[in-house]
């Protein structure tokens, strides 16, 4: 099943994190999550783990990615993801509490599937992540092209 | 971090000056010049009336040599009228030929001419007298001819010889020829001293005209000096206000530079804030929605059944875990919170808070902070090195603070696997001081040497501690200092930190460029 494809989520804040984490596994997504906490490690990841491990074609992986990161900003986390010929398949959900206009743009421009506005009201959020689950659930991530 | 003074009072002041020159130049100039110009109208016109007062006395003068001449020449024909009717009369007698008597006639006809010729010269002068009595004795002497005449026509020739025999005749005419003689003399002294005169006026008529050429060469000269050194002034005046002008454009756009920078500032600002103060608020909210499920978990409710509670019930343990975990999300987001108001506080404090410039001994105080850091560097095995430093005239605390977080920064992101060495010197920028702060520690990517001054962002490997503050403060400082940050770096190298502070701290802003 959809047992190998990865949840890699990347987010700096714990309590977002932890909230995230519940809520994915509330909608009964079971599938392994990934938890970095800053734009270096991720990008060490991606590049170097999966990279050494040669994984970024034969594992799918599914980003979460806050756009708020202490070291560097998202945008550049999947600016780098878009420019890898592997990895730009990988499905890339933003997370983040910008409501910006332009920013939310950005993301869709440089290819994030799908964009998601962390708000302080919380019932609205814990649904959007219910129905994320719902739609990891669902999909099949495809396998690379040769 | 977003606070800024913008005013213009410099180039307002520079402006002001400059109508200021030109006004004084208008109220100043103007007067000499009139004044000029007055006295030379004055000067110029009594000189004019002067030389015709002169000429008119010249021509006057020289109808009155006209007027001696002429008493002069009928006193001359008086004498001889009368010389040649004396001989007519006394050939007449000798010889009775009618040829003499005939002269005699026309000659006492040619006296009464001349003699009324001259009275008016003489009447009413101090020779009036004289005149009188030679018009008696002229009278005398007619009628003593005309006698003699008569009795020789009468045939009383030796009555007639006798007459003249007598001598009066011959007596009034020498007197008639003294008095001509004398007037004669009294008119030419008269026109020689009028001819002086003359001479004289007209002496004066030359210097006159002369005066007045000497003086229209002096005004024309001095009102063209004026003219060209009040335009000199007029063209300095100019330039000045022209150069003013450019000045104002430069320091307008220069302060509308410094404003963009300042808004972006404050958007950049704004958007940090709202962002990273929302995060602990999802978090509560998030961890208090949680805590509001586990609480039926906790306090079943009464009527035991249904739907509300999804699934089979959880262990205890679980709940408890979970529940602390929440509760510790939720404080542990208060307190973030708390941290980071208090960060925005304490920067939008340090805008506020009014300077105090005094002698800094930079060497001495920055060796102090080095020596209050002496247990870290001991830790870490690295030293820090102060140069000899100038000294500031600036807010010491402020310095403090800029040098002890930018010393603070360069310590705390050494590499572990070298002795750290922390240096810091100084050089002169004409007014200007360039303070450098430099280590050989990790370095920063160039990516990331602008995020660093903002506020909450770090850079690098999230392995050290802190709360991305230190820059946005140290940076809000050195700007309100009047100085500005920059920072070149290597990676694996290590970083300079180059602050630039003007020597003498003063209110008005005057940023240096980076």
């Amino acid at each position: 099943m959809n047992g190998t494809v990865k949840i890699i989520m990347v987010e700096d804040d714990e309590g977002h994190a932890r909230l995230i984490e519940k809520n994915i596994r509330r909608a009964g997504v079971s599938n392994e999550i990934v938890h970095l906490s800053d734009g270096a490690s991720a990008l060490n990841y991606f590049f170097s783990v999966m990279g050494e491990a040669n994984e970024k074609r034969s594992c799918p992986v599914l980003v979460l990615l806050d756009l708020n990161l202490p070291d560097m900003t998202g945008v550049e986390v999947l600016q780098r993801l878009k420019a890898d010929d592997e990895l730009k398949l990988a499905p890339v959900i933003v997370l983040t509490t910008t409501d910006d206009k332009t920013e939310i743009q950005r993301c869709y421009d440089l290819g994030c599937n799908v964009y998601v506005t962390k708000p302080v009201d919380y019932d609205n959020f814990a649904n959007a992540i219910r129905q994320l689950g719902l739609f990891f659930a669902v999909i099949q991530i495809p396998d690379a092209p040769l | 971090m977003v606070k800024m003074h913008i005013s213009l009072p410099s180039a307002e002041a520079r402006a002001r000056d400059g109508l200021e020159l030109v006004k004084r130049l208008a109220t100043f100039r103007a007067p000499a010049e009139l004044v000029l110009l007055l006295l030379a109208l004055f000067l110029l016109s009594s000189l004019t009336i002067a030389s015709m007062w002169l000429s008119e006395r010249v021509a006057q003068d020289r109808i009155e040599s006209q007027t001696a001449q002429t008493v002069s020449e009928n006193l001359v024909s008086l004498g001889a009228a009368l010389r040649a009717s004396e001989s007519g009369q006394r050939g007449y007698l000798l010889t009775g030929d009618k040829l003499f008597l005939d002269s005699y006639n026309a000659n006492i006809g040619a006296i009464s001419g001349p003699l009324a010729g001259v009275e008016t010269a003489f009447v009413q002068t101090d020779l009036e007298n004289e005149y009188r009595s030679l018009q008696a004795r002229v009278q005398e002497k007619q009628a003593e001819m005309a006698e003699s005449i008569r009795l020789f026509a009468g045939n009383e020739r030796a009555s007639a010889l006798r007459l003249v025999k007598g001598g009066s005749g011959r007596e009034i005419m020498r007197e008639i020829s003294e008095s001509i003689t004398m007037l004669r003399t009294a008119t030419q002294e008269r026109l020689f001293i009028s001819q002086r005169q003359t001479a004289n006026f007209n002496n004066l008529l030359w210097y006159s005209n002369l005066g007045g050429f000497i003086l229209i060469i002096f005004f024309a000269s001095s009102s063209m000096v004026m003219l060209w050194r009040s335009n000199k002034t007029l063209q300095v005046a100019q330039a000045e206000l022209k150069a003013n002008n450019e000045n104002l454009e430069a320091t307008i756009s220069e302060r509308m530079q410094e404003l963009r920078e300042a808004n972006e500032e404050v958007q950049r600002f704004a958007y940090i804030v709202s962002h990273d103060l929302r995060s602990p608020l999802v978090n509560i909210m998030g961890f208090t929605t949680e805590l509001e499920t586990l609480s039926k978990e906790i306090f079943p409710p009464a009527d035991g059944d249904d739907s509300s509670s999804s699934g089979p019930p959880v262990e205890p343990e679980i709940v408890r875990k979970e529940f602390h975990e929440a509760l510790g999300f939720i404080k542990g987001s208060i307190g973030k919170m708390d941290r980071l108001i208090g960060a925005i506080l304490k920067i939008s404090r340090e805008g506020a808070r009014p300077f105090k410039p005094e002698h800094i001994d930079m060497s001495s105080l920055l060796n102090g902070i080095a020596a209050s850091m002496t247990h870290q560097t001991q830790e870490r095995g690295a030293s820090i090195i102060v140069d000899p430093l100038p000294r500031l005239q600036s807010d010491k605390l402020a310095i403090e603070q800029v040098f002890s977080n930018l010393m603070d920064n360069a310590l705390k992101f050494l590499r572990r696997d070298v002795p750290g060495e922390i240096r810091i010197s100084a050089r002169r920028l004409n007014r200007l001081i360039e303070f450098q702060v430099t280590d050989n520690g990790r370095g920063i990517d160039e990516k990331d040497r602008g995020r660093i001054f903002e506020l909450f962002r770090r850079a690098g490997a999230q392995d050290r501690p802190g709360e991305g503050m230190g820059l946005a403060y140290v940076q809000t400082l050195v700007r309100r200092l009047g100085g500005s940050i920059r920072v070149e770096s290597t990676v694996g190298n290590g970083s300079t930190f180059s602050v630039i502070l003007p020597e003498t701290w003063s209110e008005q802003p005057n940023r240096t460029k980076s």
